[in-house]
């Protein structure tokens, strides 16, 4: 097409000569005579981008503080904010990006039907969100469907070789663009492995399209990235290590050994020693599941003498560890609690019956 | 005014037709393009902004012109009872622009992209900063805008 770029770039000038009449005299005098408007220009700033397309701030806790009280002064820091803020109305991750935790990114990866570009990455570093983009190319795929679903895996490029038959999928809905039907945006949670700057490896490994009372429709993909992100994109979740503090709870001992405080959520980390061998493919039997759900309704975390109880209606599944590491055989749950800001609390507390473990 | 008139005058003359050239392509007449252009170099007269580099600058004009544009026809949407045509004429006698008639006929989200594409030479990546838009739908704009181009340029048998 290059005879049509230089056709086209002839034309257009030769165009520009000769209507636009206007002489920069004469911006001049109408800019003298115009009288000063109220009217600010409320149109852009652009600057340049820096190489990485990454914004590193200082003052983290301070500035994420100062976001939460609902400014809506700040600029935009990129396309990320918009495409959290606005597509998927997350708040919490446009923050993290106004905030300059992010990395943008351009990884292409396509077959036959479908290209998937992941945009970008942002969250804090106990849950990674990357943003990406799904272009169907065959629009036959797509008649009368708005709707998409992705299933991907997320893990360490030596989980993905070695152990990736351990690991459940990450699921996502999408949206459909506004402009172009066949093009869905997806915001995929991928847990610890992006954001803990190493080389990962992301497969979306099913598509399935879907509309309105019509049936889903699957399409199994392998669509592959290597990732490996800047551990600086990433809003920082204390993690504390707690040296397994039993908590006990009818007749169970359930160990506290990780109080994660993240941007999304504060996630306590327990652990069941007296676990049974589950049954073939599950990671508990059904009593233990229930027992599960029985304790972490009696939990309760304690910032500054205001009470969390787990956050309703959140998933929370038991995982089994078989005898790996030598120190037997057990099930881990990771109830998820309001998230705070532990730079700002002077208390922190987790609490169960009578039993009371002071975290800070 | 935060620029010298003798900058401004060579500004002027660098950056006209790119600056026209883009609004001509948003609005579809010259009436209009003339307003908006002198609207545009005014905000630049009146603008607080350290430019790095000419492209810098040249970007802040296309970016502040596009804007502009949007702003207008959006305005003018609400104003009207009617919707706005697909095409609104635009004052040309010549035979020699063909390929710009065609180029002006594609619908406004592809035949932005291609015009910074082809007219500026710019990337997928700056024409994305400009336009606000993430590079993948820029990257399917260009690509859906070219495939639409090179149908109707057969059909015209101009390829």
């Amino acid at each position: 097409m290059s005879r049509v770029k230089d056709e086209y770039q002839k034309q257009m000038a030769a165009f520009c000569e000769k209507n636009n009449t206007i002489s920069a005299q004469d911006i001049l005098s109408r800019a003298k005579n115009q009288p000063p408007t109220e009217e600010k220009e409320k149109v852009v700033e652009f600057k340049p981008k820096k190489s990485k397309g990454m914004v590193w701030k200082a003052a983290i806790p301070a500035v994420l503080c100062f976001l939460l009280v609902g400014t809506t002064t700040l600029a935009a820091t990129g396309k990320l904010t918009n495409i959290f803020r606005s597509i998927f109305q997350d708040e919490k991750t446009a923050e993290i990006v106004d905030a300059g935790y992010f990395q943008e990114m351009d990884l292409v990866a396509s077959d036959e039907k479908f290209e998937a570009t992941v945009i970008g990455v942002s969250g804090d570093t106990a849950n990674a969100r990357v943003a990406i983009d799904i272009y169907v190319k065959d629009e036959e795929l797509i008649q009368g469907l708005n709707k998409i679903y992705i299933e991907a895996y997320c893990m360490s490029k030596e989980e993905y070789e070695y152990n990736l038959e351990s690991y459940a999928t990450w699921e996502a809905y999408g949206k459909q663009d506004e402009e172009i039907p066949n093009l869905y945006h997806v915001s995929l949670r991928t847990g610890i492995w992006i954001a803990d700057g190493q080389e990962a490896v992301l497969e979306i490994v099913k598509i399935r399209l879907g509309g309105d009372g019509k049936p889903w429709r699957d399409h199994d993909v392998s669509l592959k990235y290597n990732i490996q992100a800047d551990r600086k994109a990433f809003y920082l979740a204390e993690q504390q290590f707690i040296d397994f503090v039993p908590f006990e709870y009818k007749g169970r001992t359930y160990s506290l050994i990780y109080v994660i405080s993240g941007y999304y959520e504060t996630e306590l980390i327990f652990r069941d020693l007296g676990a049974e061998k589950p049954p073939q493919g599950s990671d508990c039997t059904r009593e233990e599941y229930e027992a599960w759900l029985d304790f972490i309704q009696q939990v309760v975390l304690v910032v500054d003498g205001v009470e969390y109880k787990v956050i309703p209606g959140k998933e929370h599944f038991p995982y089994y560890e078989d005898n790996t590491y030598g120190d037997g055989s057990y099930t881990h749950m990771h109830p998820y609690f309001p998230a705070y800001v532990n730079d700002d609390a002077t208390s922190v507390e987790v609490r169960c019956g009578d039993t009371v473990y002071k975290v800070k | 005014m935060g620029m010298t008139e003798e900058l401004f005058l060579q500004v002027y003359e660098r950056y006209k037709n790119t600056v026209y050239s883009v609004i001509f392509n948003y609005v579809k007449n010259t009436e209009d393009t003339a307003d908006l252009m002198q609207d545009v170099f005014i905000s630049l007269l009146n603008a607080d902004v350290l430019f790095m580099s000419d492209e810098h600058m040249k970007a802040w004009l296309i970016r502040v012109a596009a804007n502009k544009c949007k702003n207008f026809l959006r305005g003018r949407k609400h104003i009207s009872d009617t919707p706005l045509p697909e095409d609104i004429p635009y004052e040309t006698s010549e035979n020699n622009n063909d390929l710009l008639k065609i180029v002006l006929t594609l619908p406004e989200k592809y035949r932005i992209p291609l015009h910074l594409f082809y007219y500026e030479d710019y990337s997928i990546k700056q024409i994305s900063m400009v336009l606000d838009e993430p590079e993948s739908t820029i990257k399917i704009r260009l690509k859906r805008g070219r495939e639409k181009l090179a149908k109707m340029l057969r059909k015209e048998d101009w390829i």
